[in-house]
């Protein structure tokens, strides 16, 4: 998703980073409890598979819903891979990369009041539902079903969804429009989730999405709007066990408006866990030191970047490469994570952000060097005033004074203006009047299709990153990978074709994200993983 | 006077009608598609497109204030762009919440009353000039810097008073019905009305030296009324109406403007609701707050007006 | 109706808080006619008044300066002990020293050079808002009061449609509408304050107008415009300038306001409102040094005006005359 508000929690400090022991008491978890986790940044738009749309409901909607697929943690700590949820283990992929078979788990049954056992035509109902426009919101990511035979462009399929058949109770086939290998990795996107269609549309779908129903650990016990989420343990899930949980018992979810006001509520002893206002990290960290909270930062799959217009003629285009070259020479990406962040985010080595299956075949072509910089400019002789856009209202203007300082230092003078989001949205999509601008991209699902090929195919680079930009070669690239199904050749693919943009630099990557979280040793089991989810499931209180 | 009365509810239709306008003509000249804000990512020209047929927002202007217009006298204030729910819903939650806060906040503020007063007995003495210099003082500290002060202190440090969200019950929608409901309401309405209470006993301190300085006041005195009649008998009523008329005043225009207090106390109400729904382009949303902010505030200066005339009989409706 | 409301609703500073503009009530009227002397001498008395003039003398010669070296370019465009928009990583959040008497911020920028160089958007946000507001009212104000009748109702009446509009929010529209950039904060401050001069004007004007020389005026065969602006509203201007003092540390306070919100003046140009709401995160990880100097900055100088406002109403009152 794009990012307008991401920023406005991070930030940190030394590299020096956290303190303490952390989470390995050793003990045996149990069961009981209440866990108190915030959302911060208001009232989430929508926590059903057809109204989930932003980072907010992310953590609520994955407790009440499970998809064919999720997202866990390597042993590392960092990759994020994909692994089989309710089917029983990957599924068969044929030659061409288009057709894929799951089977159905067994066992799987919806939370009360609903109580039936998932099969494979739950999911062709469930699909089928999250692709007929009517049952959209406004901002529905419907996009994630793009891929699917029988669908428009927008991820519509007025018609039902042709490439989505059941074959008997627990087999389900996919078919999709063109080869893509990596098309389960987007299965554990929350519109990929299964749901009650038919006790949902006989309730209405409209209540149903005030009180949605899923297979998850967790069943929502209300939601009172701008307030409160309350979830309760479901005690029929499937997947329930000593080791998997759930434990505590309640679920308690206070909406936030203001992050300073969040970071007080954890000081105050409400909430378990917390996100800490930029400015404050360092401080914190000390605070955390004496009183023995955990500290720590989790890398988080998105990337932060200043957008160029290939459209312009300053900037775009083969000709206008040394200017690029000499504006992402000139950005110092450490001071910027180390003063206004904190320390918080992470330089980064490519678009790609690590943790990503294939992230680390990448490394920066125009590093931090203010001389070849300077070098450049000199030779270019004179250079306009450029224009630098940024969204108001979450610190981006914080973050991009130093760029805009490291770029006059070596004679490139910026202009900074600021636009409310929407304002922003449009103007950077008409392509006419932007020549840099800041973005963040968050991960839908962890592969490196969804950082290579929306922001940098040409079709999509223009509705994406706004660049417009276009390489033949890049999209010859593009479309090889996602025909690959070896995964080892695909990743080197895209890798390669993540280094002709980075040569190219229609973007400068200007740091990856991490999330600097408090939380307190009172409940433990409380990891955040790289795409920001925490299962809550795994999650109890020791005291 | 049902007359007048009568006269002050067609002008309030009038009103009405002027900031609907307004605000329509404002969000329509806002730059940018509405549609792109609500697509989302990936938002394809056809996405866009489909979203803005599906809304109305390729209408003209007068067709979509026509609909709007004739939604409303259906009693309908329409669904939200963003969130598909109901304004009407939405308003509901968010009333309560902002009318509690600003009736506390205006009785808090009252207090200001008797400070002003006893600044003005004891004029240019040292508590005179003290209370009014922290009068002025307090009033120029931006609210947030304020708000934020007092969840520091009272919240964390302290630990004495939940700091965000509401709680509890009440009773007639506004007055707290449990010390949960109460607790959740002290810190924002102290924030807000303290700022108040300096404005309103520098108001007041005016207004009473205004009154002790008028002829019949005089006259009074020069009567050899004791000064201590001369105050209560004379002074204090008059002093005090016109006072009054600024907090009756003030009650309705808190109506949509304590988007601030709001924010930092996590405390949904109608002006954080519109502020939210403006930077979304929610134009049901921001229209519906205006037109009920709008109505409390014009309905609480006609209240506060008969009033006045009520208590003042040398008022006369024009 | 009497004269209740008086100027001082003009001042209401705090976005936050309500606009307690107008009412029905006509405001206060009357004045002594051009007796500068006289009100100067009665301001004299009042202490709490002329320290208010001291700071809005002290602000005016800082902000005018500022003012002058931005346009002229003089010495970088700015008259402070370092450039304020030059970030220094080495420093950043230094305490308070010789050096930087006012301590640095997190990238390493003076504090003090800020705080100065910001008092020339303050100035020029209460300026050219009031500007605006006054002379949209004192054009249509006095036209509403002289002419009465039709001009005055649908003037009223669309003044009437600005006040009841909640003001916070309307700002946020105009800002929004506007796009960045200081000038549109300065203009949506200014076109919705207007109502408040029309109104106060047109109060005075209607209590003046039926005075002999006005009545010399016509029956010497001065035309209509030329006895409103050459006659009348010369007349009227006393509780006009107690407003424009209350006006201008309002709209000092309201940049304040949308600072927060984050549509107020876009950085890197420091105002002492996005200086306060942007540090305000590092007061909690006890760099007080960032958020406390432009603090002060802004509340005195809100002081200053308001209650310099406050003492000319009291002189300029004739009923608060002894």
């Amino acid at each position: 998703m794009l990012i307008a508000l991401a920023l406005v929690l991070a930030a940190c400090g030394s590299s020096s980073s956290s303190s303490s022991s952390s989470s390995s008491t050793s003990s045996q978890p149990k069961a009981g409890g209440t866990y108190n986790f915030p959302l911060e940044g208001g009232d989430p738009v929508g926590i059903a598979p057809n109204t989930y749309q932003e980072s907010i409901g992310y953590n609520v909607v994955l407790q009440i819903f499970e998809g064919l697929m999720k997202y866990q943690v390597a042993a590392d700590g960092v990759t994020m891979n994909t692994v089989p949820d309710l089917t029983t283990g990957p599924p068969k992929v044929s030659a061409n990369a288009k057709v894929f078979t799951f089977t159905i788990r067994q066992g799987v049954y919806f939370q009360p009041p609903v109580n039936t056992e998932v099969t494979a035509a739950d999911f062709v109902a469930s699909w089928n539902a999250v692709a007929n426009p009517k049952n959209w919101v406004t901002g529905t990511p419907a996009y994630i079903l793009e891929p699917i035979m029988g669908t428009d462009e927008t991820g519509a399929a007025k018609n039902g969804l042709t490439g989505v058949k059941a074959i008997g109770k627990w087999t389900l086939q996919v078919t999709l429009k063109y080869p893509f290998a990596e098309f389960p990795a987007s299965l554990g996107h929350p519109i990929m989730a299964v749901w009650p269609v038919a006790y949902a549309m006989k309730e209405g779908l409209k209540t149903f999405d005030q009180k949605p129903i899923g297979t998850g650990p967790y069943i929502l016990q209300n939601w009172v709007h701008n307030q409160v989420i309350n979830l309760t343990k479901n005690p029929h899930w499937w997947n329930a066990s000593a080791t998997n949980g759930p434990f505590v018992d309640n679920i308690h979810m206070p909406i936030f408006m203001d992050p300073s006001t969040e970071w007080l509520a954890y000081q105050a002893g409400n909430i378990d866990i917390t996100q800490v206002p930029t400015g404050q990290v360092q401080s914190s960290m000390n605070m955390a030191a004496q009183k023995g909270w955990v500290a720590k930062k989790w890398p988080n799959l998105g990337i932060y970047f200043i957008g160029i217009n290939q459209k312009d003629p300053v900037l775009g285009g083969a000709k206008n490469l040394p200017l690029r070259q000499a504006l992402s020479y000139s950005v110092d990406r450490n001071a910027v994570i180390n003063t206004v962040s904190e320390g918080v985010p992470l330089v980064p080595n490519g678009v790609v952000p690590v943790g990503i299956p294939g992230s680390n075949l990448s490394s920066l072509p125009y590093p931090y060097d203010p001389a070849k910089a300077t070098a450049i400019v000199k030779g270019l002789g004179k250079v306009p005033t450029l224009k630098l856009w940024y969204n108001t209202g979450a610190n981006h203007d914080k973050i991009l004074a130093p760029v805009q300082a490291g770029w006059k230092a070596v004679g490139i003078n910026v202009t900074m203006t600021g636009y409310d989001w929407g304002t922003y949205l449009t103007k950077c999509a008409q392509g006419t009047q932007d020549q840099l601008y800041r973005l963040g991209w968050l991960a839908d699902y962890p592969s490196m299709d969804d950082f290579l090929y929306p922001l940098f195919q040409s079709g999509t680079s223009g509705a994406n990153t706004f660049t417009f930009y276009s390489n033949p070669t890049v999209d010859k690239l593009l479309n090889q990978a996602r025909g690959t199904i070896d995964q080892t050749q695909r990743l080197q693919i895209y890798a390669q074709a993540e280094k002709l943009i980075l040569a190219d630099a229609p973007v400068i990557p200007l740091y990856f994200y991490r999330e600097y979280y408090i939380n307190d040793k009172r409940v433990l089991g409380q990891y955040i993983d790289p795409m920001g989810s925490l299962n809550m499931n795994q999650v109890w209180v020791a005291q | 006077m049902y007359g007048y009365i009568a006269r002050r509810l067609v002008q309030l239709v009038f009103v009405l009608i002027g900031v609907s306008i307004i605000t329509f003509l404002i969000m329509f000249l806002i730059p940018g598609n509405p549609a792109y804000l609500l697509a989302g990512k990936n938002a394809t020209p056809q996405r866009v497109a489909e979203i803005s047929v599906e809304l109305g927002l390729n209408k003209p202007i007068y067709v979509q204030y026509g609909r709007f217009v004739d939604r409303l006298v259906h009693g309908n204030f329409g669904e939200s762009y963003q969130f598909e729910r109901p304004v009407r819903q939405m308003l509901q939650s968010a009333i309560p919440n902002t009318a509690q806060l600003a009736v506390a906040a205006v009785l808090i503020e009252l207090l200001g009353i008797p400070l002003g007063i006893y600044s003005a007995l004891r004029q240019y003495t040292i508590w005179d000039s003290t209370l009014t210099t922290t009068a002025l003082i307090i009033w120029g500290i931006p609210v947030f810097v304020l708000a934020v002060f007092m969840q520091y202190v009272f919240g964390v440090y302290l630990g004495i008073l939940p700091f965000y969200g509401t709680g509890g019950s009440t009773f007639l929608w506004v007055i707290p019905a449990d010390w949960n409901n109460l607790s959740h309401l002290i810190l924002p309405a102290v924030t807000l009305g303290i700022i108040e209470v300096a404005y309103i006993s520098y108001m007041q301190r005016a207004s009473m030296l205004e009154v002790i300085r008028s002829d019949y006041v005089r006259t009074a005195r020069a009567k050899g009324l004791p000064e201590r009649s001369v105050i209560l008998k004379h002074s204090l009523k008059n002093a005090v109406i016109p006072v009054l008329t600024i907090a009756g005043i003030d009650l309705g225009a808190l109506m949509g403007g304590a988007i601030l207090t709001e924010t930092v106390f996590s405390r949904y109400g109608v002006g954080l609701m519109v502020y939210n729904a403006i930077n979304a382009r929610d134009l049901p949303v921001v229209v519906g707050g205006v037109l009920f902010a709008t109505f409390v505030y014009v309905i609480a200066n006609l209240v506060v007006d008969l009033a006045y005339a009520y208590i003042d009989p040398r008022i006369r409706y024009e | 109706m009497t004269d209740t409301e008086s100027a001082a609703s003009f001042a209401e500073p705090q976005l936050d808080s309500p606009l307690p503009v107008g009412s029905e009530n006509e405001p206060v009227s009357a004045k002594p006619l051009g007796l500068w002397a006289d009100t100067w001498r009665r301001l004299r008395r009042n202490k709490l008044a002329l320290v208010g003039l001291g700071i809005i003398i002290v602000f005016l010669v800082i902000g005018v300066a500022q003012i002058i070296a931005g346009v002229t370019g003089i010495h970088g465009g700015y008259l402070a002990p370092y450039n304020p928009n030059a970030v220094n990583y080495t420093i950043a959040k230094a305490p308070p020293s010789l050096a930087h008497p006012f301590g640095t911020d997190y990238i390493g920028r003076d504090v003090f050079s800020r705080v100065l160089v910001a008092s020339r958007i303050s100035l020029l946000v209460g300026v050219i808002a009031v500007s605006i507001a006054l002379a949209l009212g004192l054009a249509l104000g006095p036209l509403s009061g002289y002419y009465g009748g039709a001009i005055d109702s649908v003037i009223m009446r669309v003044a009437d449609v600005f006040f009841a509009f909640p003001y916070i929010l309307f700002v946020l529209l105009l800002v929004v509408v506007l796009g960045p950039g200081f000038r549109n904060v300065f203009i949506a401050i200014g076109l919705l304050s207007w109502a408040s001069y029309a109104r106060l004007v047109r109060g005075t004007v209607l209590s003046i107008k039926t005075q002999e020389y006005v009545e010399a005026a016509k029956a010497a065969g001065a035309s209509d415009l030329r006895i409103v602006f050459g006659h009348v509203l010369p007349n009227s201007m006393a509780p006009v300038y107690v407003a424009i003092a209350m006006g201008i540390g309002g709209a000092i306070v309201t940049e304040a306001a949308l600072s927060f919100l984050g549509i107020g003046v876009q950085p890197p140009t420091a105002s002492w409102g996005n200086m306060i709401s942007d540090y305000l995160n590092y007061l909690q990880a006890g760099q007080w040094w960032m958020e406390l100097f432009p603090c002060l900055a802004l509340v005195i100088t809100v002081f200053g005006f308001i209650s310099f406002g406050n003492g000319l109403r009291d002189a300029t009152d004739p009923k608060l005359k002894e």
